[in-house]
């Protein structure tokens, strides 16, 4: 068995695999770039080495720094975890060289497998079949024709030498066949000088299926079962599941053997992931691709068959046979699991960054998370923070308890996908199995946005929160500090008030809110009054608004509120009337100093120093990961100084440019 | 410890009681209710449509949120003048700002336009009674039209009357209690007082009104023709008169600005006071090179430098808009309070004068003061010399030699001569002084230097006339000599100071400074704060 292992790897994978080595007694050794210095996987670790400056290329990506590592700290093996490097040959060629033993399948297995026509042509050999097509010399419009048949309509035309988009025609029936094909042949040859075609089966309404696959060195081949990863979003997987739903059994026998043929030719050494896509009405799973590593969503096989799969890569690299042959391995129940990524859901999952304020795990479903509360979601990785795992005995119940975790799930800073999700596992179309990769657009045509029937009284619990956080600073120990809202006229009618300004998204809304001498609040905003009574923890508060009594969780931080309350996510900033009405730097005279809003990367200096710019005028914009945000100049002036470049890092509260007032 | 047992026991008789005693309870409510309305609803619009926050709401936006507020005899004056002088037109109770329990003290130009009553004034003089005795700070939210003219006899002449509320200001301050105002309205004749004996003071601009004798008085003694923003607005008081410390653009900023001051009073002063959280200044000490740079003729803004010294570049500067060329105001180094005096250029009589006043604050806030020196002197000239800049400054150097709080000087550019004194020099044995390895000091620069000497020359009758070959070699001796002996070497070889230390480093030695000084602040002997 194995003494020690790094981990070359960052997040909750990284985190997840330390998880298995602590329980078999194995040593953990965690890299970390600059950047993740304070992360999770690296408080984790028994040890952990820097591998060098924050961007993955220089860091993560980098296998001579990763082999230094583990010279360096005497890691007998490595584990890849998934991306980075774990489908690069380097790493095993590496770990060879080194005698150190490579957690994952043999570089050649990697090697066959990586190049995507390369591994379609031994998938041929090996009798599993891809998405039809043709690809021969014959370019007459007979042949292709007759291939256009053969395949079965629609299908599409590609140009043989293409590439965005050119030279491609799609195709429902033989009469458009020919015009389509003399068009798409003009614009090949006009688009790359070749007028050589292909002919593809058109997958309209697929699904996207795979197979588990596990052999050792011994020669042993068997499989996990199946996954459903239908649910995508820019080919990025979101739900997934196992077993798969609505499949049926002979369609399923296929699938299965087709994985574990594919593994068998090339003698494959360790877990994969045999894909396919299976197009709606057909019964032939076509082969896509093999993923020579762990996947993300391994949960949902491990929580089936009750295996865990790195144990078994962990065993299997280190010579041991499979810990199961296949007569041995059952399935139970079924499995969902939820990417949670730091993304606004409502804006075409542009990333989101920021420091966690507050952070919650929902109890009764496995979460594989990588980070925790103040971890800071910076600028440089992948956007997936967590994974929520619900199993059930069928797939009803599963969804269910995915569901209500995911609503109980509070995640308080930057943006995430939860309340998507949760909407989603929810969403008719799921709940009953049918999802094709083409789920979020069908449905949520118009695009995802929250519902937010909560977001008054929200607004209303971010300032009782936020109020209660002032009084809860109040210095000494006294009455003064610890009676709320005491008036001598209060019983009078005379109560005391707080007036706040809550923003959010760009609108605000100033709200009066009076202490009543019960302790309950009243909050006065544009629309009327609502009264509540709010108890609050640390993290945790319960309202009570007209006889409903909700919880949640909030983090207050920086004149903000971030709070979940009822499954819906909220980010709320607060300020007092006074305060707002003083400005910033407690004069409402206009400042002539534009500073970063946040933390983030100047994207584009709009003025040059000298320049006359107006109130309200563009003067740089920032981007914090996709998130660009316009900075203005606050008062009329010239640029008196530009304290920033383009590509430079910044701190939230840097002054990028300085403007100096014109003479009045 | 025993606990009374109660033996109450229930029945018609406690029922009775109970019922009876509900129907008192009643009449309270009602008649405080009636007082919460002020001087009556059209009033109270007619007020907010001037940009005006009624008076019991600026209360709730001064005290900390749904912090208690004690309020005092808010039914004075009841049944009396026909009951049309709710609470007596002023709220005055005990409320926390930032933190601190404060004795407000209201006016409620809703009644009567705010002017004083006897019961007024009754009211708020034991406020300041209640002040004195509980050693509260006192905040005036000022909006008042003076004596209600009808009532005169019993509000102006008698010893209780209205100047005992000014003879208790001064003794208050002489005794310790910070006392600010927020001007709001008018403050005409003895009313300007209530701003003018305070310590700090905020005026808002448009509504704000401060002068001994309004527009009509002014007409009728000088024939003088003059609108009251011109007479006593916000903007002259702060800019020109220095009677305002702070200007204000509605009465939203002018509650944050005085929740600020009193955050910055360093109240209670405590004899070892707790040293807030220490946090690193936004922008990096290292860049004070850069702003500062190697030439004393180029002029640097010195709140870029105080940005890299201070922790979390927060600084409350006091009266930013009086006396530019000197930068006073309130910070923390290292989590300990300080009073910082900065040179932004040539002292005036202004500059002096706030320098002082600032000092007096710090005095008597027990908060330590440091002295960042970049000085070539006071204005010279007739129009100085007019002004009495000799007197004004003298009143800087009093103030600087005479205060009680620990000292600290870093000569942070050129030092010299008056100001030199001024900005509290080697002379003045501050605590520590310390000195920048681009600092200067001596009498006057080379350049002024050969000037002097070279015209001494020219003019000397012992030594007779003087050839141009002799003037350039006294010119280039004289400027030899004050070179050298300004260098921050020679000064530190002959221990005029304690050491040459790098700009990134001051606020760690200053830090290490004051924590020293924390710990022995001695409490005894209050001093007043007088308005320069």
């Amino acid at each position: 068995m194995i003494g020690s292992l790094l981990i070359a790897n960052r997040g909750e994978i990284a985190v997840r695999i330390m998880r298995t080595c602590r329980r078999l007694g194995i040593r953990t050794v965690a890299v970390f770039s600059d950047a993740d210095r304070d992360a999770l996987h690296v408080a984790c670790a028994d040890e952990a080495v820097r591998i060098g400056p924050a961007a993955a290329r220089d860091s993560y990506l980098r296998a001579e720094a990763i082999m230094e590592a583990a010279a360096r700290s005497g890691a007998e093996a490595i584990h890849p975890g998934y991306g980075f490097l774990s489908e690069k040959p380097d790493l095993p060629l590496l770990c060879r060289e080194a005698g150190r033993i490579f957690v994952g399948p043999s570089a050649e297995c990697i090697r066959a497998m990586g190049p995507k026509i390369g591994s379609k042509l031994i998938a041929e050999q090996a009798g599993v079949p891809s998405v039809p097509g043709y690809a021969g010399e014959d370019q007459s419009n007979a042949a292709l024709a007759d291939a256009a048949a053969r395949i079965g309509y629609p299908v599409m035309i590609k140009a043989s030498a293409g590439g965005g988009g050119k030279g491609m025609r799609r195709v429902f029936s033989a009469t458009d066949f020919v015009p389509a094909l003399d068009m798409a042949r003009a614009e090949a040859q006009a688009a790359f000088g070749d007028p050589a075609l292909l002919i593809e089966k058109l997958v309209l309404r697929p699904r996207h299926l795979e197979v588990q696959v596990a052999g050792d060195k011994h020669g042993n081949i068997v499989h996990l079962f199946e996954r459903d990863c239908s649910v995508q979003r820019n080919n990025q997987k979101v739900l997934e599941e196992a077993p798969a739903p609505n499949l049926a059994p002979a369609i399923r026998a296929k699938l299965l053997e087709r994985g574990v043929a594919l593994a068998r030719t090339i003698g494959y050494d360790n877990l994969g992931t045999v894909e396919f896509i299976l197009e709606e009405g057909f019964d032939e799973p076509w082969f896509l691709e093999m993923n020579t590593r762990l996947q993300v969503e391994h949960p949902v096989t491990e929580a089936i068959t009750g295996y865990d799969l790195v144990e078994w890569q962990i065993r299997i690299a280190a010579g041991e046979r499979l810990p199961a042959l296949q007569h041995e391995i059952r399935e139970s129940g079924h499995a969902i699991e939820a990417r949670i990524t730091a993304e606004r859901a409502d804006q075409g999952f542009r990333p989101d960054a920021g420091r966690i304020e507050g952070y919650r795990e929902p109890g009764a479903i496995r979460v594989d998370s990588g980070v925790r509360a103040g971890s800071e979601v910076t600028l440089f990785y992948d956007s997936l923070l967590a994974k929520a795992i619900a199993a059930g005995a069928d797939r009803a119940e599963a969804c269910a308890r995915l569901a209500a975790g995911l609503r109980d799930f509070a995640i308080l800073g930057p943006a995430t996908t939860l309340p998507f999700l949760a909407d989603a596992v929810e969403h008719p179309l799921f709940a009953e199995g049918r999802a094709t990769t083409r789920f979020i657009e069908e449905a949520f045509p118009d695009g995802w946005a929250a519902k937010r029937p909560n977001q008054r009284l929200a607004r209303a619990v971010a300032a009782l929160l936020w109020l209660a956080r002032q009084e809860a600073a109040r210095p000494g120990g006294d009455a003064w500090a610890g009676l709320s809202g005491f008036r001598v006229l209060a019983p009078a009618g005379g109560l005391a008030a707080s007036h706040v300004v809550a923003s959010e998204e760009g609108t605000t809304t100033r709200l009066e809110v009076r202490a009543l001498p019960d302790g309950g609040r009243v909050v006065r905003d544009g629309e009327g009054e609502i009264e509540l009574v709010l108890r609050s923890g640390d993290e945790c508060f319960e309202v009570t608004c007209e006889g409903r009594l909700l919880r949640g969780s909030h983090a207050v931080a920086d004149g903000r509120v971030r709070l979940v309350l009822d499954g819906e996510g909220f980010d709320i900033g607060l300020q007092s009337v006074t305060r707002i009405a003083a400005g910033a730097n407690g004069s409402s005279s206009g400042s002539g100093a534009v500073n970063a809003s946040m933390p983030g990367v100047v994207a584009e200096v709009r003025v040059a120093a000298g320049e006359r710019v107006e109130a309200g005028q563009v003067v740089v914009v920032l981007e914090s990961m996709k998130l660009f945000t316009s900075l203005t100049a606050g008062i009329a002036g010239t640029v008196a100084d530009i304290a920033c470049q383009t590509g430079e890092t910044v701190p939230a509260g840097k002054r990028l440019v300085l403007i100096e007032a014109a003479p009045a | 410890m025993p606990v009374i047992e109660s033996r109450l026991r229930g029945g018609a008789e406690q029922d009775e009681r109970r019922a009876a005693y509900a129907a008192l309870v009643e009449t309270l409510r009602e008649r405080h209710g009636r007082v919460l309305a002020g001087g009556g609803a059209k009033l109270q619009a007619r007020h907010r449509e001037r940009g005006k926050i009624p008076v019991r709401e600026r209360i709730d936006l001064l005290v900390d949120p749904f912090s208690p507020f004690l309020e005092l005899s808010p039914l004075a004056a009841w049944e009396l003048y026909g009951n049309e002088v709710p609470a007596a037109g002023i709220v005055t109770g005990i409320g926390m700002v930032s933190g601190t329990p404060c004795m407000i003290i209201a006016n409620d130009a809703t009644v009567k336009g705010g002017s004083f009553f006897h019961e007024t004034v009754k009211k708020h003089l034991r406020a300041q009674e209640i002040a004195f005795e509980n050693r509260l700070p006192c905040l005036y939210l000022v909006d008042c039209g003076g004596a209600f003219l009808p009532e005169q006899d019993r509000v102006f002449p008698d010893r209780d009357h209205f100047g005992g509320s000014f003879l208790q200001q001064c003794r208050m301050s002489a005794a310790g209690l910070p006392q600010i105002s927020a001007v709001f309205g008018g403050c005409t004749a003895g009313g300007a007082y209530i701003p003018a004996l305070s310590d700090e003071v905020v005026m808002v601009r448009g509504t704000g009104r401060i002068h001994l004798g309004g527009p009509p008085i002014v007409k009728a003694a000088i024939n003088e023709i003059v609108d009251g923003e011109t007479l006593g607005g916000a903007e002259m008081h702060t800019l020109v008169s220095g009677v305002s410390d702070y200007l204000a653009e509605s009465e939203f900023e002018a509650i944050a600005k005085l929740r600020d001051i009193v955050g910055a009073l360093n109240w209670p002063p405590a004899p070892r006071p707790q040293p807030r959280p220490a946090s690193p200044p936004l922008y990096d000490p290292a860049e004070i090179e850069g702003i500062v740079g190697t030439d004393l003729k180029q002029p640097f803004d010195v709140r870029e430098v105080i940005a890299r010294m201070v922790d979390g570049s927060v600084f409350e500067a006091f009266k930013p808009d009086y006396g530019a060329t000197l930068v006073t105001g309130f910070a923390h180094i290292h989590g300990q309070p300080v009073g910082i005096l900065a040179n932004n250029g040539v002292l005036f009589s202004e500059s002096a004068l706030k320098g002082a006043h600032f000092i007096e604050l710090c005095d008597q806030r027990r908060i330590p003061l440091l002295f960042l020196q970049n000085i070539t002197g006071f204005m010279v000239g007739t129009e100085a010399e007019r002004g009495g800049i000799a007197k004004h400054s003298a009143k800087l150097v009093y103030a600087v030699s005479n205060a009680r709080v620990p000292r600290y000087t870093v000569i942070i550019g050129g030092s010299y001569g008056a100001g030199n004194y001024g900005m509290c020099g080697r002379g003045f044995q501050p605590r520590f002084l310390f000195a920048w390895p681009n600092a200067r000091i001596a009498t006057m620069s080379p350049e002024v230097a050969a000037t002097v000497v070279t015209d001494l020359r020219r003019s000397s009758l012992t030594r007779g006339a003087a050839d141009e070959s002799e003037i350039e070699r006294v010119d280039r001796a004289t400027r030899a000599q004050f070179e050298e002996q300004s260098t921050p070497y020679y000064a530190t070889a002959r221990l005029w100071d304690d050491g040459i230390i790098e700009p990134a480093q001051t606020r760690d030695v200053i830090g290490l400074c004051l924590a020293l000084a924390a710990r022995e602040v001695e409490l005894s002997e209050h001093r007043p704060v007088y308005r320069m």
